[in-house]
């Protein structure tokens, strides 16, 4: 019986023979949209806009020692990025591109904590759950290299990750939604919304008293429902349709780039393998149009099932359960500091709280000599960027690094034993500018932590 | 759908039940192509064309002095340098679109002068005032130093008597030229009969960043923050410079009229956010308008009340504030401070209110 050992029956279930079609599609998809992603980012000049001017980088604790390239060297990181989605989404040299891909995208990511936003965050996670995943064994270039790869049956985890992933990206959207702010108050789309009265048609619509209360309470059932909804078969249309609505209205009211198409793309993991197999049926016949004869099987109507090492198996169950274990912590964790979330930031990032806030900070900075009381008020611009100055200004964390920065600053000009305070005001979801931090606080006396921040001051309700 | 329906009705309940609440159900009606219509034709436009008129009025002058150098062109051309120094003042936040296409605010008022270079020019008589290098022996503070910086006798044995009087005649010719050429083709790039800027700007309704509204707002602050309160008070306040005064670094040094610049620029800020017009009294559309049509004229008002306050210390002032920053220190301090108080108001909290981000990169967010 099962029940004597549910260990095994939970291992027999997850490894049990799949078609490998969805995640094929899935890979070509995710190739596609971030090769698209990168031009459009380098199109844009923010290679050099984010990572070559700024003379200070905000990094993530931790990950100090992780520095931008000189020259012209960020440029080469985009293109080898850009590479290798190209790689990805042919399934050429597929463990390497995919290596590849997570390494430099993630390594671009971590460069400045100023540019963090949870889709960049969930595209490091999508492509690193990729590199472990056979999702090159079916029409491939790797196949059309090898034959001998060549599966079309795959364990039932390597698919279903994703459509977990993805779940818990719009459950934890959904559950962040709850709170006084958005539900009662329908804050902070009260603010973005009439900033879109000019949009055509809709734009009355917009700037509506109740708009923002119908846009609030639909995204956080949305959220709320949209996985559990996407695994049913008999809504599943209605509900990707819900899908590509959603995402397209916050697409074009927001400015969120590219992350509404790679939803809407990627979700299409939820439908079913047959689904999955007409595209790649499509696709092979306008490949065999355009390349003719020379085009080579590269799938088959044979069953060939993938079958892991039971050793390597285990592991990556083991693997995979640590994992999204830490996935369903990350975004609670916030329930271990005290204050409003919002305000204090403790807890805030890796959590996909998205759209949540209408938030601005103004943070001066006085560097004092000790010794002679001499003060100098600091212009934050001749040491940031306009985009940077406004990130910092509402992060403690942020701020704090930003201090410790100013201290060495300064210390470089021959001064000694300095003390930095930070005249800190932050508006949150339009209620009027307070003091976020202590400013009579020396700042180089503090240390970045996961403890919580004592000297960040209590968000006045 | 059984999702839709619930979706429905909760909104249906919300909204019933949030009417009547904290803002009184007053449905949210924003017109911004009205206020940037006011903005546009009231006060941007009516303020490039009076610089333009007062700068003709005083490159008349200096061409006078320079042909005719005596005491009474000298009181002239002075007079009509304040005047068009007063005139900028009112435009100065309009650093964007044609203003910011033509460096005009890096062409003519970048100070502290670099005196020397200025000497340097004149003696040599070879300079290009186009160049970067030369942002700072140009402009508005040139001319200062070129009719301020010693008394009218000792000034005009400079233009008349001395080696290099043809040299610096020239020198304040050019400089003035320059100025004209930026207002005037700034000022034709707004008129109707020009480049018609107005209209682009009238029809730029969005806010996303690039449009009219997020363009002036960004521009405004800009203004407020780094070259009012830094440039005019903070940096000869010596807030920069660990608390030492830097009085050489006030704007108008030599003619010693920074106090009433100033006052005149506070003053602009407050009419382009209450919308008064240049020509009229009139409360035409504006920022405090939208304020309180967002149902924010707690904010509105606030605002209202630290211009108030901002301009009575500014008037509290009783000399240059080259003088000021050292015998008047504290009131100096205290005019810093209501300044800092409105650039977090326009900055954070205005901003926030009107759904504008600060920010001049068009980036992504989620």
């Amino acid at each position: 019986m099962s029940v004597a050992n549910p260990t095994i029956h939970l291992s027999s279930w997850l490894t049990r023979p799949v078609s490998i079609a969805p995640l094929v599609v899935f890979r070509i998809l995710f190739g596609l949209l971030m090769l698209v992603n990168i031009l459009r980012f380098m199109a844009k000049g923010w290679v050099k806009q984010l990572y070559i001017d700024p003379q200070f980088y905000f990094k993530y604790y931790g990950f100090e020692w992780v520095h931008p390239l000189g020259g012209n060297g960020m440029y080469i990181v985009f293109v080898l990025m850009g590479l290798s989605a190209l790689f990805l989404l042919l399934g050429w040299y597929y463990k390497v591109s995919s290596t590849c891909f997570f390494l430099l995208f993630t390594y671009v990511e971590l460069l400045d904590q100023t540019n963090y936003l949870n889709h960049y965050y969930f595209v490091s996670i999508i492509s690193f759950l990729l590199i472990w995943v056979p999702a090159h064994r079916y029409f491939s270039l790797d196949v059309w290299r090898k034959p001998g790869l060549l599966r079309n049956e795959v364990p039932f985890w390597t698919v279903n990750i994703f459509k977990l992933q993805m779940g818990i990206l719009y459950f934890f959207a959904g559950v962040a939604k709850l709170n006084p702010d958005w539900l009662l108050r329908a804050m902070p789309l009260k603010i973005w919304l009439p900033a879109k009265a000019d949009f055509p048609l809709i734009g009355p619509v917009l700037s509506s008293q109740w708009a923002p209360y119908l846009f609030c309470w639909t995204g956080a059932v949305y959220d709320l429902s949209i996985a559990f909804l996407l695994l049913l078969r008999k809504v599943r249309p209605y509900a990707y349709t819900a899908v590509v609505l959603f995402h397209l209205a916050t697409g074009l009211l927001f400015q969120i780039g590219m992350f509404p198409y790679i939803m809407i793309g990627i979700t299409l993991i939820f439908f079913p393998a047959s689904f999955h197999q007409q595209i790649i049926d499509f696709l092979e016949k306008a490949l065999k149009k355009i390349l003719g004869n020379r085009f080579i099987q590269i799938k088959s109507k044979q069953s060939t099932v993938l079958k892991l090492h039971p050793k390597i198996q285990r592991l990556a169950i083991v693997f995979l359960i640590a994992h999204f274990s830490l996935q369903l912590f990350l975004p609670m964790r916030y329930a271990l500091y005290p204050n409003k979330l919002f305000w204090t930031e403790q807890g805030f990032r890796f959590s996909w709280r998205v759209m949540l806030m209408e938030k601005a900070g103004y943070a001066t900075f006085h560097v004092q000599e000790v010794e002679t009381g001499k003060t100098w008020m600091v212009s934050n611009s001749d040491y940031l960027t306009p985009y940077q100055e406004k990130m910092m200004a509402t992060q403690p964390d942020m701020i704090l690094q930003y201090a410790h920065f100013l201290e060495d600053e300064y210390k470089k000009k021959g001064l000694e034993s300095l003390k930095v305070t930070v005249e800190c005001y932050v508006t949150l979801n339009g209620k009027p500018s307070t003091l976020l931090i202590d400013p009579e606080k020396d700042l180089t006396k503090l240390n970045e932590s996961f403890k919580h921040k004592s000297w960040i001051l209590p968000f006045e309700e | 759908m059984l999702t839709t329906r619930n979706i429905l009705l909760l909104s249906i309940f919300f909204f019933f039940t949030n009417c009547g609440n904290e803002d009184n159900g007053a449905s949210v009606s924003i017109d911004r192509s009205a206020m940037l219509s006011d903005i546009g034709n009231y006060i941007i436009l009516p303020g490039y064309q009076s610089l333009q008129a007062a700068e003709e009025e005083l490159s008349q002058a200096i061409n006078a002095f320079t042909s005719e150098p005596t005491e009474a062109s000298l009181a002239t051309a002075k007079e009509k340098f304040k005047t068009t120094y007063l005139a900028w003042q009112k435009v100065n936040m309009f650093e964007f679109g044609p203003a910011e296409q033509n460096l005009l605010r890096s062409s003519v008022n970048i100070y502290p002068l670099d005196d020397e270079a200025v000497e340097n020019n004149i003696e040599s008589g070879s300079y290009d005032l186009e160049t970067l290098a030369n942002n700072d022996t140009k402009g508005f503070p040139a001319i200062d130093y070129l009719l301020f910086s010693k008394e009218p006798a000792a000034l005009l044995e400079d233009y008349t008597t001395a080696e290099l009087a043809p040299n610096r005649k020239k020198y304040l010719q050019d400089v003035t030229q320059a100025i004209h050429g930026k207002v005037a083709t700034v000022t034709h790039a707004w008129e109707e009969e020009g480049g018609d800027y107005l209209h682009t700007f009238i029809a730029s309704t969005g806010l996303d960043a690039g449009s009219s509204t997020s363009m002036m707002v960004n521009a405004m602050v800009l203004q407020l923050e780094k070259f009012t309160r830094n440039g005019k008070v903070a940096i000869p306040l010596g807030k920069l410079s660990g608390g030492v005064p830097r009085p050489l670094a006030s704007e108008a040094y030599y003619s010693g009229i920074s106090q009433v610049l100033l006052a005149e620029n506070l003053k602009a800020f407050e009419r382009l956010f209450q919308g008064i017009g240049l020509q009229d009294t009139q409360n035409r559309k504006s920022l405090s308008d939208y304020l309180i049509e967002l149902n924010r004229k707690d904010l509105s008002d606030k605002i209202a009340g630290y211009f108030t306050t901002a301009n009575a210390e500014i008037g509290e002032l009783n000399g240059p504030i080259a003088e000021e920053v050292n015998s008047n220190q504290e009131q100096v301090e205290r005019v810093y401070t209501e300044i800092q108080s409105l650039v977090l108001l326009l900055k954070n909290d205005l901003t926030s209110a009107m759904g504008i981000s600060i920010s001049y990169v068009d980036n992504d967010g989620d």
